[in-house]
């Protein structure tokens, strides 16, 4: 399971207090809480298992905040008997292929899941879904933090260049850190994806060699 | 950190040369009044600075001098030369004029110049 409990990120703030004259450590986390949100919603990276239940008779399940951080996308469910539904066409196609199942879904809202049919009995489900603190939140998910600390340097340095006006505005810089923060993101995304794929078959052995 | 309207006032005084109270050349509250001007320049220049208070600026008077301002002290000098520049641009002498305004303009440079 991941840990999506919030961190202090003093270690980060003061990293970046110690590169960016003249800044204040407040505007440096305002600009943290802003990178952690975009890192999340571009990369699908901060996700977790959510044990649900879509009760009898319905077909719409709505799933509830963790630690204050917002589901924004199902990556992945299965039912208790271990049958994967799903919805995203790429993972479809990617990494389930040959699993059939007449049980799909489909998301109207960020949180909201909506089901072919509903179900006769309790359907318990385990989703995989990728959060995202809210707009309003000043939190850093420890998950995050510890995994992808020099993005979120690069990102909130960035950010931090990029302000017009400012001792420490540097165009330049905040190119050059926010191109660090998309490969950053890039390469999240790509695991977030890969966890969910299956490994390529063997290279056959050559029948000569 | 946070620094008191007194520690500006304070230094602007050694700058102008103005620290003996026989009374003051420049008054206490004519100082205030060049704060009062400072803060919402400051904040008109760099909002970030008022972070914490974005919807309220503070205020100096002769009741708060010993209050810490809700401002970091890495711009402190800053409102010092604000203050030392309003005065002596009040001083009718033309040797004085560029010094005066030497000091504005470090005020505006040292909040968003590059270092």
């Amino acid at each position: 399971m991941a840990s999506l409990d919030a961190v202090n990120p003093d270690r980060l703030v003061r990293d970046i207090a110690s590169i960016v004259n003249g800044v204040l450590p407040e505007v440096i986390r305002n600009e943290l809480y802003a990178t952690v949100r975009d890192f999340c919603r571009r990369s699908n990276s901060l996700k977790d298992d959510v044990l649900d239940t879509l009760p009898a008779g319905s077909s719409e399940l709505m799933i509830a905040d963790v630690n204050g951080l917002k589901a924004i996308k199902v990556l992945a469910a299965r039912t208790g008997d271990g049958a994967i539904i799903y919805e995203d066409p790429l993972l479809r196609q990617r990494a389930l292929t040959g699993i059939v199942t007449p049980r799909r879904y489909y998301c109207p809202a960020e949180n909201k899941m909506v089901f072919e049919g509903a179900p006769q009995a309790d359907l318990p489900l385990t989703l995989m879904v990728a959060f995202c603190p809210r707009a309003d939140s000043a939190s850093v998910p420890e998950d995050l933090y510890e995994q992808r600390y020099e993005g979120l340097k690069a990102g909130t340095l960035g950010r931090l260049y990029m302000q017009p006006n400012k001792p420490y505005s540097n165009l330049a810089l905040g190119r050059l850190n926010m191109g660090s923060f998309v490969a950053a993101v890039s390469i999240a995304r790509v695991e977030a994806l890969q966890e969910l794929t299956k490994a390529d078959p063997p290279a056959p052995y050559p029948r000569w060699a | 950190m946070a620094f008191t309207p007194n520690d500006v006032i304070a230094t602007a005084r050694d700058l102008l040369q103005d620290t003996v109270n026989g009374p003051y050349r420049f008054s206490t509250d004519s100082l205030i009044r060049a704060f009062n001007m400072a803060i919402p320049e400051a904040r008109r220049i760099r909002p970030d600075l008022f972070f914490a208070s974005l919807d309220t600026m503070p205020v100096v008077t002769t009741g708060n001098l010993a209050t810490p301002l809700a401002l970091n002290d890495q711009y402190k000098t800053a409102f010092v030369l604000f203050l030392v520049g309003f005065a002596e641009l009040r001083i009718d002498q033309f040797t004085n004029d560029n010094r005066a305004m030497t000091m504005m303009a470090r005020f505006s440079s040292m909040l968003t110049g590059p270092v």
